[in-house]
């Protein structure tokens, strides 16, 4: 029995390191197909996926369940990476005792009330704050990456002290401060949480630890005590992390088990074990009683979790006030701009589970967490952001890693004509109108030539043709003036097919250029 | 003869010698080493450019034993090289084959990007092509490459941060290529130096072409080849399409950057004051844009 401990902690390793890895990879080392793989086990987003599409990826949140129905929550100890990261916080703690809880049952049902109340009322936002997998991921994106990215630095310069280029220097252009500093808050007290009491988020708050727990309820195989042989020493419960062995009562309970085996080598008449019911005086006290205040808030939550794919469109169908008249200055974004392959901001919106792999893997750093641009219902959901860079025409990084499906994979040419938002010329900001000299930087990085100069009183002026936009942002990012940007992009809150751009000009965009076949001097 | 007539005969002899220099005299005739300018017609860009320097001396009339060259080459792009938005690979790699041949220590290529740098670098063919003719590419988007300097003739552009590798190099070769640029009308030589420093929004928000001269004052580049071998007519400078290139086949060398502008703003189909940082870089005494004055070599390859 001791070896299933050995096993746990070298699969979890083997797990969080993986995972860590995909988020933290910033210079695309890591192949795609290894990022899906690995993000198809986790619960939360396979099921996001599965209730509102399907495909082969989705299938790993059935996977997920038909194991916790037959081994009880072995995903949280295997699979969760957030539930290893606990582990792992708790194991540097020295002289460590547990003590035996109760389940708090007040407390889950009270969690699975507010969480069922703000889902009725139309927004996922807690049920993605604080799924473990979207937990970790902004972790992982904000503060771990940006981490290694200073180290991977550090050494490329002092590789140069010595001549050497082959460690080559990561711009860290992309830090969304609010949202960093948030994330490492809420981390912190993850963190100091699981040196405390182990497990206890996992048991409390975690929406996919109520879920599993329901499931384990019946599980086939489980950690039980032999009754006959237990003397209720306490010993076992003392390295509980879940706290869910009672030893004077000699249960212990499946649905807040992790199955993460500590406790089996530890007991000193050898009366715990890991599987199926022998048939010994009871097992333990008992199968909990069917209509327990905990299985009625188990089941709740498991409601709570199903809806995430029939989100109720009543919430989701206000209309954004029109933009009539546009201001001068200041320049104010209505619509945040979503990426491409979300189709808009409601079919991004009812997906996304705010865990940023997008942002991780986002080559030009232009997806940024959005505290505030989608409203409550979107916290921390990413938008384009054009301040920190632009979306490269080339890439379709975002929706091939994307482990919901709120980004869809596009193919390249559909990516290349999907209209994210709409360019806007704000010409009384602009550098040629204000100071009479030339700029052009907004047309010089477009990549459809939607912003284009014309040539008025001697100077090149921009011209702005949106239906050819495709919203990448590149002229916003280009935009010198200061303070306000001269020219932007305003998302549109359900993308469509930009128009093919232009590539025969017409004659009055005559530029000079003359075939000649001889030395003009 | 006598003492005196050996003597006047002598010193007849001798500063008549000295005096019209037998070298120069062969040099006369073959004119070997006196031009200013070569312009080339037809063929690949490689053998376009073993013949351009020929001319201009070789290779070895710019970079000596053991110096620090640095080759800056347009990456700005993440383009593939038949659209034209970035200096063709095969005369970047023709360069650096060059210069290490006649013994330079070390040949470094470099080009502040506009997008991701990686991606540039690759998808232009320019990392491949400097790699195989032993080259170092060098990255130009670390803000910590960048050192601070004073530019005293500056109007506009009174401080840069320009790439350190440039400023500790011994020889600066400029490699832009000859394209249509949305404001400036064309992108040439002195503007794509813009791709050695590091705030280029500064340039575009403080009068574009004041500050493309003014940078001229400061950064003087030994040598200047333009790659006119495809020309973008439109759309420039990143471009839409293979369409808005033409297959020209041309390439201007050098030392004077004001003249390659010039020339190759003729190439194009313009005059050179059509083009608004020429004249000021011109009356800046940075160069000279008239072509009447200098020795002109024309080259025509077939193909």
């Amino acid at each position: 029995m001791k070896h299933l401990r050995r096993v746990r902690r070298c699969v979890a390793g083997a797990v969080f390191a993986l995972m860590a890895l995909v988020f933290i990879d910033f210079s695309g080392w890591i192949p795609v197909w290894v990022s899906d793989a690995l993000t198809a086990t986790q619960f939360l987003p396979a099921l996001v996926r599965l209730l509102t599409g399907g495909g082969i990826l989705a299938a790993g949140c059935l996977v997920v369940t038909g194991l916790t129905l037959l081994f009880g929550r072995v995903y949280c100890s295997f699979l969760c990476p957030l539930g290893i990261l606990f582990d792992g916080a708790a194991r540097l703690q020295k002289r460590r005792r547990y003590r035996s809880s109760f389940p708090h049952n007040h407390l889950r049902v009270s969690v699975v009330m507010v969480l069922l109340l703000s889902v009725i009322g139309g927004s996922f936002v807690l049920v993605d704050l604080f799924g473990p997998f979207s937990l970790f991921g902004r972790s992982a994106t904000l503060i771990a990456r940006p981490l290694v990215i200073v180290i991977n630095n550090g050494l490329s310069r002092i590789l140069e002290m010595g001549g050497s280029y082959s460690v080559a220097p990561w711009s860290l252009k992309g830090i969304a401060w609010g949202a960093t500093a948030l994330t490492a808050a809420t981390l912190g007290v993850l963190v100091w949480l699981a040196r405390a009491r182990g497990r206890i988020y996992c048991n409390t708050f975690c929406p996919v630890g109520a879920v599993l727990g329901l499931f384990s309820v019946g599980a086939r195989f489980r950690v039980r005590i032999d009754v006959s042989t237990c003397n209720s020493c306490g010993g076992c419960s003392r390295v509980c992390k879940a706290e869910c062995i009672d030893p004077r009562m000699k249960t212990v309970d499946a649905t807040r088990c992790v199955v993460c085996f500590n406790c089996l080598g530890v007991c000193p008449s050898g009366s715990l074990f890991y599987g199926r019911s022998r048939q010994l005086q009871g097992t333990g006290g008992g199968d909990p009683d069917l209509f327990s205040s905990e299985r009625r808030a188990l089941m709740l939550t498991a409601v709570v979790m199903a809806v995430p794919g029939g989100r109720l469109p009543a919430a989701n169908a206000e209309q954004a006030p029109e933009a009539k008249g546009r201001s001068l200055t200041p320049v104010v974004r209505k619509l945040p701009v979503t990426p491409p392959g979300s189709r808009g901001i409601d079919h991004f919106t009812r997906r996304c589970i705010s865990c940023l792999r997008c942002v991780s893997a986002c080559p030009s750093q232009v997806l940024q967490p959005s505290l505030t641009g989608y409203g409550l219902k979107g916290f921390m959901m990413p938008s384009l952001q054009p301040r920190f860079g632009y979306c490269n025409t080339g890439c379709t990084q975002c929706g091939q890693v994307c482990p919901t499906g709120a980004i869809e994979t596009l193919p390249l040419e559909e990516k290349q004509l999907t209209q994210l938002g709409k360019v806007v010329f704000v010409r009384d900001n602009c550098i040629v109108i204000l100071n009479r000299t030339e700029c052009g930087a907004c047309s010089e990085h477009c990549p459809t030539k939607a912003v284009t100069m014309v040539v008025e009183k001697g100077l090149r002026v921009p011209v702005v043709n949106p239906d050819i936009c495709i919203g990448c942002g590149a002229c916003e990012h280009a935009c010198p003036t200061k303070p306000f940007k001269a020219i932007y992009v305003e998302g549109n809150r359900v993308h469509i097919q930009a128009e093919k751009p232009r590539v025969h000009p017409p004659e009055s965009l005559d530029t000079g250029f003359r075939e000649e076949s001889d030395f003009p001097f | 003869m006598n003492r005196r007539d050996f003597i006047k005969t002598s010193v007849a002899a001798g500063s008549a010698l000295l005096l019209s220099n037998p070298f120069s005299l062969l040099a006369a005739t073959e004119s070997e080493g006196l031009c200013d300018l070569v312009a080339v017609r037809g063929g690949e860009p490689a053998e376009m450019f073993r013949r351009g320097i020929s001319e201009m001396g070789g290779m070895g009339a710019f970079v000596r034993y053991g110096q620090a060259v640095v080759v800056k080459p347009n990456i700005g792009w993440d383009t593939p090289p038949e659209r034209g938005a970035c200096t063709n690979p095969e005369l970047v790699g023709e360069i650096v084959r060059q210069c290490l041949a006649v013994g330079a220590g070390r040949v470094e290529v470099l080009d502040h990007t506009c997008d991701l740098w990686k991606n540039c670098y690759r998808n232009s063919g320019i990392e491949a092509a400097v790699k195989a003719a032993g080259g170092q590419m060098v990255p130009g988007n670390s803000r910590r490459h960048y050192t601070d300097v004073r530019i005293p003739a500056g109007k506009r552009l009174t401080y840069a941060k320009v790439h350190r590798n440039v400023l500790e190099a011994d020889v600066l070769i400029n490699v832009p290529v000859l394209k249509n640029h949305g404001s400036t009308r064309l992108t040439l030589g002195m503007k794509n130096l813009m791709g050695v420093v590091w705030d280029r929004k500064y340039w575009h928000r403080s009068d574009l072409h004041q500050c493309i001269a003014d940078f001229s004052t400061f950064m003087k580049s030994d040598l200047t080849i333009m790659d006119g071998y495809r020309v973008m007519r439109t759309n420039g400078p990143m471009g839409v399409s293979e369409e808005d290139v033409a297959l020209v086949k041309a390439q201007i060398i050098a030392r004077d950057p004001v003249a390659v502008d010039a020339a190759s703003a003729k190439m194009f189909g313009l005059q050179p004051d059509d083009v608004g940082y020429i004249p000021i870089a011109d009356a800046m005494n940075v160069g000279s844009k008239d072509l009447t004055r200098l020795s002109i070599r024309k080259v025509r390859i077939a193909g």
